[in-house]
This record gives C-alpha cells, sequence and structure tokens, in this order.
C-alpha cells in the first residue's frame, strides 16, 4: 500500500465521511428497523471520534 | 480493550440509572430530552453557544503520550474510553450518554459503549496505521471545524432516528 493509499484510507477526512454515510444509511427507516444495533453502534462511534486529538 | 471497558462501563451505568427514571418518564418526554441535548450539542459545534458541559480541563501532557509512540494514547485506555478523567473537547459525547440514559434497552447501550471506545480507537489507530503522525495531526486541525460540524450532524441524525422512529 502506498503512502499515499495509507493516508486517505487512515486520514480523518476519510473516516468522518465513511461514518456520515454509515449514519444516513442506519437512520433510514428500514434499516433502523431492521438492524437497530448498527444505528446505536454508529452513535457511540461518532462521539468517540469526535474527541481525536485529545486524551 | 481499555478504551471499550472504559466506555461500556458508563453505558452500563447509565442504562442502570435510566432504569429507574425510564418507567417513570413519559415516551415523549424523553424523546424531547434527547432532541434537546441533540439541538444543543450541534448549535455548541457549529459555534452558536460557548457552553461546555463538566469534564476534565486537563490534558494528558503530550510528552507522556509522545513517549508510547504513535498509538501513545492507547496506554490511556480506560479513561479515555470513560471520558470521565480526560479532557472532552467536545459535548458530543453527552448526546449517547442522555440518549442512552433515557430510551436505551441493555444490548443497545452495550452496542453503544462499544462504538464509543471503537471510536475512540479509531483516532489513535488511524493516526498509527497512517503511518505518519504529524500529518495526520495537521489534516485534523485543518479540517477540525468542518469535521466535528459533520460528526455531530451524524450523531444528531442517529439519535433523533432512535427516539423518533420506534
Amino acid at each position: 500500500m502506498t503512502p499515499v493509499v495509507r493516508r486517505a484510507i487512515f486520514g480523518p477526512v476519510m473516516v468522518t465521511g465513511l461514518l456520515m454515510g454509515l449514519a444516513l444509511a442506519a437512520a433510514a427507516g428500514p434499516v433502523l428497523h431492521a438492524g437497530w444495533t448498527l444505528a446505536w453502534l454508529l452513535l457511540g462511534l461518532t462521539a468517540g471520534y469526535a474527541l481525536s486529538g485529545s486524551a | 480493550m481499555g478504551l471499550i471497558t472504559g466506555a461500556v462501563t458508563i453505558a452500563t451505568l447509565a442504562v442502570t440509572l435510566g432504569s429507574l427514571l425510564r418507567p417513570v418518564e413519559p415516551r415523549p418526554v424523553q424523546s424531547g430530552l434527547v432532541l434537546a441535548a441533540a439541538v444543543f450539542v450541534l448549535a455548541g459545534e457549529c459555534g452558536l453557544h460557548r457552553i461546555t458541559l463538566p469534564h476534565r480541563r486537563a490534558q494528558v501532557p503530550s510528552t507522556v503520550i509522545a513517549a508510547g509512540g504513535d498509538a501513545g494514547a492507547l496506554r490511556f485506555g480506560f479513561e479515555m474510553g470513560c471520558g470521565v478523567r480526560t479532557h472532552l473537547p467536545s459535548n458530543l459525547p453527552y448526546l449517547p450518554l442522555v440518549t442512552v440514559l433515557l430510551v436505551s434497552s441493555w444490548p443497545a447501550a452495550l452496542a453503544t459503549g462499544l462504538g464509543f471506545g471503537l471510536g475512540r480507537a479509531a483516532m489513535a489507530l488511524g493516526r498509527h496505521y497512517s503511518r505518519d503522525g504529524t500529518w495526520w495531526d495537521h489534516q485534523w486541525r485543518r479540517h477540525e471545524r468542518a469535521l466535528r460540524i459533520a460528526l455531530a450532524l451524524a450523531a444528531v441524525l442517529l439519535a433523533g432516528a432512535l427516539v423518533l422512529l420506534p
């Protein structure tokens, strides 16, 4: 894996975009009904990732 | 592992405390409180207010984290996972906390705790696997405001869907 690809995959912009996409999919009614755990998991994930840059 | 343990511990405490509230609060009140928390958090991330909810003001010194390499923050897994003993640059973690407290079930609380731990780990692991921590930090600082708003929007969307689509 080249450094450029590695950065693109693990960079904060790409990860945040991925979380946004998953949140949109998980919040859709049918998905929410079929897989509610995913929505709860993503709610925690987004909040945890938002604390990036701190410890 | 410490991150997930810390986050699941707090989620378990929240759902336990919430079990005292949920039976006596009508569902519309619970939903209203979660939505109010969502609006408050989103407004804060958008810079519309500067109110910060309680958290530890001091950060772990960067020299201590740097001593652990790129993933040095993971040495404080339990503290970072529970969020009680670490600095919170955002009010966003209060949104899943309130949602778990007021409307979740036990499995949902565990899933949220697991997600929060994974989310905190994703930062340190992403920084580590990018193989360029300086670049990662620069990217975060450069886009921080937009990233925080995007993450808050995602969390607000999820919390709203969870309370409005039973």
